[in-house]
């Protein structure tokens, strides 16, 4: 990626000989990409990340549809959430699909609602707080009898899991480089050959007329190498989280109002949303942060969220308490963890665990 | 979000946290929105706080605030601890202006504690 940068910084949509080159790096990325994930070059598209890819199938097909209708599930990430409140503002019908307590989207809803008039339904490949993984190939089975065309937010999913574009008969599918380890600022999104999402943005007609904008071409040419890399090691590294994520919540199940916010089975095996009740979520995610600790927390007070709940909205629509909800910290483990970072993890949360225990013990 | 370093330093270290024996005065306050909760406890002595102790489940902020809160009001008249600035206290640990109820509810139960106290002396 790096000569791209420097040496290697000529324009793809240039003619000369710099362009060329920057050119050849480009499409030899899009076939990286492509092969990466059962699709063909020509249904790769280089955006600047899953929001931008989120947007263009969206909107785009939005534009491109005479239908009126589509579907979301309750814990699309805003990425697509936003895309589709802008969508109903237009006139829109815009259905939500609810998820049940393992954060499954309910595909009876979709099946009792779906109808001639929906052009898309876009369900995310697994969900970002909770790992959940949701029935893709059903979705794609009840969206054909209308014609309606599946698109996945696939940001947590790819490089995490074996996605095959084709082998699940997806319509399009968004993802994000810096989830997989390239570099931020470059995505991709997959759209099926035959369909035409209209662009979104309007300019030189790059990405054929997909997307105008210069091509980010070391953005590129790190992607295709991060998930070349990650594709390798796919097995070996779920492996690791598999026994980790087994661990943790071994470990750590013996702490007082210790709740798990997902189905393990039915999840990504590196992510693990876990509830501490009567803890506060971000009080426990800012001392493990002082700690050298790294994990997220949905929970803030009220004042602070867009939504005025102090919880994620993810947890609540899979039906948990204000309580469990604002306790929860979702830990994400990686390539770069080892044994004994996961050690130090479970040991310092039973330490900081009991330390705010404390701070409240009696009220 | 950023936290100054006298944020933290109330934050990682607590102090007077633990309840306390013999306090005559105390107050539980609560914000169900955040499932925020503390209980201050109160030694007053001769018009002046002698002793202080809390009790908190809560964010980051409203720990550090009762901590902070706590470390300044002993030793205080209850007429001093009247006249504190809630928005002082709020500057001093660097929140933003979300973060008022933080401040505000140790600086409430402290004054409903003291309210009681008046009350019942």
């Amino acid at each position: 990626m790096a000569p791209y940068f420097t040496e290697k910084f000529g324009n793809a949509s240039s003619m000369h000989f710099f362009g060329k080159e920057a050119k050849k790096a480009l499409e030899d990325s899009r076939n990286t990409v492509a092969s990466l994930i059962g699709a063909g070059p020509d249904e790769i598209f280089f955006t600047s990340g899953g929001t931008e890819a989120n947007n263009i199938a969206l909107l785009g097909l939005a534009r491109a549809s005479q239908k009126k209708t589509l579907f979301l599930s309750k814990i699309e990430h805003e990425a697509v959430m936003e895309p589709c409140a802008f969508l109903k503002e237009c006139g829109y019908r815009v259905y939500t699909i609810p998820v049940d307590r393992d954060g499954i989207v309910d595909l009876d809803f979709l099946r009792d609602r779906i109808d001639d008039d929906t052009f898309l339904v876009s369900v995310m490949s697994a969900n970002n707080e909770t790992g959940s993984l949701q029935p893709l190939e059903d979705i794609r089975i009840i969206s054909d009898r209308v014609g309606a065309v599946l698109h996945t937010d696939a940001v947590q999913a790819v490089g995490k899991m074996k996605v095959d574009t084709e082998a699940l008969g997806i319509g399009m599918l968004s993802a994000s480089s810096h989830k997989f380890y390239g570099p931020k600022g470059a995505g991709f999104l997959y759209i099926k050959r035959g369909l035409h999402p209209l662009p979104i943005i309007f300019g030189g007609g790059h990405e054929k007329n997909v997307r105008s904008g210069t091509e980010n071409v070391p953005g590129a040419v790190g992607m295709a190498e991060a998930l070349s890399i990650v594709s390798r090691s796919l097995e070996s590294n779920n492996e690791r989280y598999k026994s980790w994520k087994k661990m943790i919540i071994d470990e750590l199940s013996s702490i007082q109002g210790f709740h798990i916010n997902q189905n393990p089975g039915k999840s990504l095996p590196n992510i693990i949303n876990m509830s501490f009740i009567g803890i506060n979520g971000e009080s426990l995610a800012e001392m493990l942060s002082l700690n050298g600790i790294a994990v997220s927390t949905a929970s803030a007070c009220t004042s602070h969220k867009k939504d005025g709940k102090g919880y994620s909205r993810v947890l609540d629509a899979m039906g948990m308490d204000a309580e469990c909800a604002g306790s929860a910290i979702r830990v994400s483990t990686g390539i770069d963890n080892d044994d004994d970072q996961i050690s130090y993890f479970i040991d310092t949360v039973k330490k900081v665990t009991g330390q705010l225990r404390r701070y409240s013990s009696g009220i | 979000m950023a936290y100054n370093k006298l944020f933290l330093e109330h934050f990682q270290n607590p102090r007077n946290i633990g309840s306390l024996d013999n306090y005559n005065a105390d107050f539980e306050a609560e914000n169900e929105s955040d499932s925020d909760k503390i209980r201050f406890f109160l030694r007053i002595e001769e018009g002046r706080v002698k002793e202080v102790s809390y009790l908190v489940k809560g964010c980051p902020r409203i720990i550090a605030s009762c901590s902070y809160i706590s470390e300044k009001v002993r030793g205080l008249s209850l007429e001093e601890i009247d006249k504190l600035d809630k928005n002082t206290l709020r500057l001093d640990l660097g929140f933003d202006e979300n973060d008022f109820l933080c401040i505000d509810l140790p600086r409430y139960a402290i004054s409903q504690a003291i309210e009681k106290y008046r009350k019942n002396s």
